[in-house]
């Protein structure tokens, strides 16, 4: 079993195989990532932490509010996904969505663990109460978690069109006048990020 | 059928009434409009739920520079407008100084960076740097520490000897011995006289191992 890259080292410096206006095909090079990781292909472990580690880290963190818990929460899944390689199926799951179910299990463990003696009493009993009406948080982080690395799979400049747009609340007028961008330029991107978002989630799902 | 363009300019609710109106009418003639809008819709949702977090691992994704260096912007700029943005930012500013001031906030935003270096027993590459930032988080990044294994981890100390010691986080480091961490600093590193690095054995108890790897002074 390697071991394995912390969450802030993935995405430092140049790398990956996603550059930006050229996307990748998730379904194709996500079937052979895990052909190699059920042959035990071990750079395909590590390939698999580089490119889902950032997700699968933010996600722990943002749900255990603890970043020592996290990094250890994120050292057992990676080492589950590699316990259990051989029965993963990219045809019924993309790799994130397996990261992310698996996360999210091993997730509320450590907080069903941690009851006892919470760090904060309120976040805990919200987190672990089965009863709750509410949607359960882990699984509404876990969908925005694989969002945002979806998100992070996008051009660039049509990732900066909707971060603008959504994370800085700017109208697509304000976007155009402040990056100088042309408004209908600034309104193709938008459409090409959104149209882009709702295949790879199809494809995802 | 509408264009996409129009599908989003309704959602984003960036359409004049006119072409809103116009846009309604049609999708009451128009399923497959209906459907698209609604499934458009349901994506924009979705995204906007997005918090700071999820936004922040976007931007450290992305491997570009930053929105065009290359368009500056083309609306020719008013001088007028330009020296009453000028007062405004510093207006800001010396609104930003004065609030600070008065709040008499002790809090510092400073941050200093310690190396740390290889003991008896370590590869001798082994190194480290430690980041404080403000008074209460370590950014850590160590290279070259032995791989570790599921039964091993290491645990980073703030101590000046063995009964005088407490633990900041447990990390482990990938295959290269390399790991960057950032964790909340228990105590304040004026307390004790080093930060200390330690390869423990899991189930191995909570005290320190007699396994010291990197030290670094506080």
């Amino acid at each position: 079993m390697p071991a394995l890259a912390p969450a802030s080292d993935i995405h430092a410096g140049s790398g990956g195989d996603t550059p930006a206006g050229n996307l990748r095909s998730p379904g194709r090079s996500e079937r052979r990532l895990a052909a190699r990781l059920a042959r035990g292909d071990e750079s395909a472990l590590r390939e698999i932490e580089r490119e889902y580690g950032g997700m699968l880290r933010g996600y722990l963190r943002q749900v255990l509010r603890d970043g020592s818990s996290a990094e250890d929460v994120a050292q057992q899944v990676m080492l589950e996904v590699w316990q259990r390689r051989t029965s993963f199926d990219p045809a019924r799951a993309a790799i994130s969505s397996w990261v992310m179910m698996i996360a999210r299990s091993r997730a509320i463990d450590h907080m069903r663990r941690q009851v006892p003696e919470p760090q904060d009493p309120a976040v805990a009993a919200t987190m672990l109460d089965s009863s709750a009406s509410q949607a359960d948080p882990t699984e509404t982080l876990a969908e925005q978690w694989r969002l945002a690395h979806l998100l992070s799979l996008l051009p660039r400049e049509e990732a900066t069109v909707l971060r603008m747009r959504f994370h800085q609340e700017m109208s697509q007028s304000e976007i155009a006048s402040s990056t100088g961008i042309p408004l209908g330029t600034v309104k193709m991107r938008m459409v090409s990020a959104l149209a882009r978002m709702r295949t790879m989630i199809e494809d995802e799902e | 059928m509408a264009d996409r363009g129009e599908i989003s300019d309704y959602i984003l609710g960036e359409m004049d009434e006119l072409d809103r109106a116009r846009f309604e009418r049609d999708m009451q003639d128009d399923e497959r409009l209906r459907s698209e809008v609604e499934s458009m819709r349901l994506l924009v949702g979705r995204i906007d739920e997005l918090g700071g977090e999820a936004w922040d691992y976007v931007d450290s994704r992305e491997q570009e520079p930053a929105v065009p260096a290359r368009a500056p912007a083309r609306r020719p700029r008013v001088p007028a407008l330009r020296l009453a943005l000028g007062f405004a930012a510093a207006a800001v500013v010396i609104l930003v100084l004065v609030l600070a001031l008065s709040s008499g906030s002790t809090k510092s935003s400073s941050s200093r960076t310690v190396q740390l270096s290889a003991l008896a027993g370590a590869p001798p590459s082994a190194r480290g740097t430690a980041r404080f930032i403000g008074p209460e988080t370590v950014q850590m990044r160590v290279e070259h520490l032995p791989a570790t294994d599921v039964a091993h981890f290491y645990e980073l100390w703030l101590m000046t000897d063995t009964t005088h010691l407490v633990s900041v986080g447990k990390f482990r480091v990938d295959f290269q011995g390399a790991a960057s961490v950032s964790m909340t600093l228990p105590a304040s590193p004026a307390d004790y006289r080093y930060l200390n690095i330690s390869l423990q054995r899991a189930g191995g108890g909570t005290g320190i191992s007699n396994v010291s790897l990197l030290r670094g002074p506080t």
